[in-house]
């Protein structure tokens, strides 16, 4: 038994080769298929690259990007000049946890309340209604939500509060409600999208088990807690994965559209990529901006490694690798 | 099977659907601009038409609203310009709004233009010490010799960075002022003596009887940089760009460099806005708006706004907004002359461009060629004008589809035009009132932020932050002034303010002029 094992690793690197092309040929269209996103990939995310080196560049146009002097570090160094550094980081982090568990929370509840319902037409009418949020455009939600909040028009200062006899409030200037208004846009938002994924994969689940739970006298709410959840956890898993390996890059739109630029919000508002956008709009210095960039990649790539390798560590069937 | 060709059908209709919507859509877009195109292809002389294609475009690339005519004036243009230079022309516009974001990111995509809009207010010298504009000095020897004669050799020279041009001035009034431009009529119809304002705080008695008389009508707009505290409003001068902080006073003779809030008037300008703000004379969204004033105005919901002041800018604005002989200036504070001011509104060649000579020769022709500045600036006459005299002009009904409203911008506006309901005596007031200003001791002088490129990005954040809030009055300056000083010293503020302070006495030393110090 284990001298074979040992045979078989020796023999392994030339039958390799011989396997993949051997695979290549069996399933060339396959491979013809993936070619495009490969190139994309490769000219969209690979290529460009090279322009990490910016962040360690002091760039000016005539010397091009290879003939700039370096600069070492400094081009980090504003990113941890001030308390704000704290802050954005904090922000950026809470929110996107915030976001990754209403993500999982909401849609997945709708999912299996959308799949109970027997009647199909007002099932994919209501995932319909959910999802169209998805397709707006920040600009438009920023609005939509201004037309909530505006402190002379808005529907809660000038009809809600009213009808409540509350005072109006100042919302844009009012810090405390944001981290509830951003919540809500996000989940509001991103919501229709999980719910699809999740429903195409509950839809996935066979039958059998279900017939089988209800033999045994199983109630619903067993089937979904000992069946659908269960089965859902690799989809689950790796939704949640791929989420955390964004975790340092904030929905920029969210962040700088919804909250209008009210400075009064920034404590609770500003997260990395509002602030570098900032940095980079008023002082114009592609190398401050670039360093960014590279630390959000770096401690992006860092966490999806790290979660994954935990998961891993608990049931190695649902890891992404 | 027969489901899954009942599915391609129905996606193949469901497909033909909205292309028909989308193409009937973008039909009725184009007819009527098409139309017009058309009518008026006739008045273009087709004899010109030789060799355009091969031809070099010089790209002019300046902030303003995109004009609906733009393609008609350019046609005009190149034309025109084939003659002169044997090219052709391509107007740029990049919307106010978004002119931060896309200059930075046309300049460091290196795209290729030739000549564009520039200004100490829009990052003029972190350009040029990035490399995105050329040196100017040996072209304007060259081909610029009529700029030199007509534009007075101070502004020319108090432009320069270290001794090199790399922004031609545009020859224009030259002396700032800042006031308030309000609503002739609503005064007029409350009997408002306007003429009693004086200063920023005689406002006050004006504003409450609005309040009182027209509870509709907001007292005065304002909004992020245009502001009780705005810089035109009490010459504060920030030696270079606005954004980096280290002020001196235009109108004294210190040379100290201060950051804003250790500045006198500075701090009472922040009480009276809040007092404004708390009276109900500021517009509440005050800091989040992103309106611009002309559209306030053109609104109907605010009485006045605050705006740099220069003989005829209530006319000028009441052209632009629908409001024309509605509207009132009142100037109150001294009239000054700084860096800021010289270096206000300048062409530059950029780094990418081709044919400098050919640039050059543009901008030179802006400067002098009177057909070619005004059908920039007023389009083609007979369609967007009329002629009334040799200067004179008045409005047709196409005169909408071409007003970009840049004089200011391009070359030389002693030769621009005048419309009819303008003053004819403009270009002499706009001289007179470049005459008798009080110079700014840091005229000619620019700081460069490269050293401190840190402090500044931190800085700016702080100050995004807080700054508006603050200067329009919507939060209490009792508490939040103290808390903004906290962060701008965390930021760095003091180390920015030293390094502007030691670059300035060089400069004050080496240009032989005094360091005041009290």
């Amino acid at each position: 038994m284990s001298t074979q094992a040992v045979h078989v690793d020796l023999e392994q690197p030339p039958r390799r080769k011989a396997k993949f092309i051997r695979t290549v040929k069996k399933y060339w269209m396959f491979y013809l298929m993936m070619l495009p996103a490969l190139l994309v990939l490769l000219l969209n995310n690979y290529i460009p690259m090279f322009g990490i080196i910016i962040a360690f560049k002091n760039i000016n146009y005539t010397d091009g990007i290879l003939g700039s002097p370096w600069s070492g570090f400094s081009n980090f160094k504003y990113l941890f000049m001030t308390s704000d550094s704290w802050v954005i980081t904090r922000n950026t982090l809470l929110y996107n946890s915030g976001f990754i568990i209403l993500n999982l929370i909401f849609p997945l509840a709708f999912a299996i309340m959308l799949n109970e319902i027997k009647n199909r037409f007002l099932a994919k009418m209501h995932q319909t209604v959910m999802f169209l949020p998805y397709f707006l455009s920040m600009i438009v939600i920023s609005y939509l939500t201004y037309a909530f909040l505006s402190d002379t028009n808005g529907f809660f200062n000038k009809t809600l509060l009213p009808m409540l006899n509350i005072d109006p409030v100042n919302w844009y200037f009012t810090k405390e409600v944001w981290p509830y208004i951003l919540s809500m846009v996000n989940t509001w938002k991103s919501m229709g999208y999980y719910t699809v994924i999740y429903m195409a994969a509950i839809i996935g689940i066979d039958e059998e088990y279900y017939e089988a739970a209800t033999i045994d006298g199983a109630s619903k709410f067993k089937q979904i807690f000992t069946i659908t959840i269960p089965l859902l956890t690799p989809i689950i898993t790796i939704m949640t994965l791929l989420q955390i390996g964004r975790i340092f890059n904030a929905d920029f739109g969210l962040f700088f559209q919804v909250p209008r630029e009210s400075g009064v919000l920034f404590p609770v508002t500003n997260v990395i990529d509002t602030y570098v956008y900032r940095t980079f709009i008023t002082v114009g210095d592609i190398g401050l901006s670039s360093a960014a960039g590279l630390i959000q990649s770096v401690v992006g790539f860092t966490l999806v490694f790290l979660s994954n390798w935990i998961v891993r560590r608990i049931d190695s069937d649902n890891a992404l690798f | 099977m027969s489901m899954m060709v009942r599915t391609i059908q129905r996606f193949l209709c469901w497909v033909s659907v909205l292309l028909l919507i989308f193409l009937s859509a973008a039909c009725t877009n184009r007819e009527p601009s098409q139309i017009v195109v058309e009518r008026y292809e006739s008045v273009l002389d087709d004899g010109a038409q030789r060799d355009l294609k091969d031809a070099y475009t010089l790209k002019l690339v300046y902030i303003g609203t995109p004009q609906l005519d733009e393609q008609l004036v350019e046609r005009e243009a190149s034309q025109y310009l084939m003659e002169k230079l044997n090219a052709k022309l391509d107007i740029i516009v990049l919307d106010w709004g978004s002119w931060d974001n896309r200059q930075n990111i046309m300049i460091a995509s290196r795209e290729e233009f030739d000549v564009i809009f520039t200004s100490q207010w829009s990052r003029h010298s972190v350009n040029v010490s990035k490399g995105a504009f050329i040196p100017l000095n040996d072209l304007l020897e060259q081909y610029g010799q009529d700029i030199i004669a007509s534009l007075d050799p101070i502004i020319l020279q108090s432009a320069q960075l270290d001794g090199i041009n790399y922004g031609i001035p545009t020859n224009k009034e030259f002396a700032a002022q800042g006031g308030i431009v309000y609503r002739k009529d609503i005064a007029e119809q409350l009997k408002l003596n306007m003429n009693s304002v004086q200063t920023i705080m005689d406002l006050e008695p004006i504003y409450a009887a609005i309040k009182r008389e027209m509870p509709q009508i907001t007292p005065l707009f304002v909004k992020h940089g245009e502001n009780l505290n705005s810089h035109y409003m009490n010459n504060y001068d920030a030696l270079g760009d606005t954004s980096i902080p280290g002020y001196i006073l235009k109108d004294d003779t210190s040379t100290v460099v201060k950051p804003l809030y250790e500045i006198q008037r500075y701090i009472d300008n922040l009480y009276l806005a809040r007092s404004f703000y708390l009276k109900g004379y500021i517009n509440m969204d005050a800091a989040t708006t992103q309106m611009m004033v002309s559209d306030a105005l053109a609104s109907n919901e605010y009485f006045s706004i605050v705006s740099p002041i220069k003989p005829g800018k209530a006319e000028e604005l009441g052209v632009q907004t629908g409001l024309a002989g509605k509207l009132g200036q009142i100037a109150i504070n001294q009239k000054s002359l700084a860096t800021s001011e010289t270096t206000g509104s300048m062409l530059a060649i950029s780094s990418t461009s081709r044919h400098p000579e050919l640039a050059m020769q543009l901008i030179n022709l802006l400067h002098t060629d009177i057909y070619l500045n005004n059908l920039l600036n007023f389009g083609i006459e007979g369609i967007h004008y009329e002629k009334l005299s040799d200067n004179v002009i008045t409005m047709t009904e196409a005169t909408s589809r071409y007003s970009p409203g840049v004089n200011w911008m391009l070359g030389n506006q002693y030769i621009n035009y005048l419309w009819d309901s303008e003053d004819p005596m403009k270009w002499e007031q706009f001289k007179a009132f470049s005459e008798g200003a009080v110079i700014s001791p840091g005229l000619g002088f620019v700081f460069d932020g490269e050293e401190v490129k840190s402090e500044v990005a931190a800085v700016v954040n702080v100050d995004k932050q807080y700054l508006i809030a603050l200067e329009s009055g919507s939060v209490d300056p009792e508490v939040v002034l103290p808390e903004y000083m906290k962060k701008l010293q965390i930021a760095g503020i003091d180390k920015i303010i030293q390094a502007k302070q030691k670059q300035f006495n060089a400069f004050l030393i080496k240009n032989g002029r005094e360091l005041h110090t009290e």
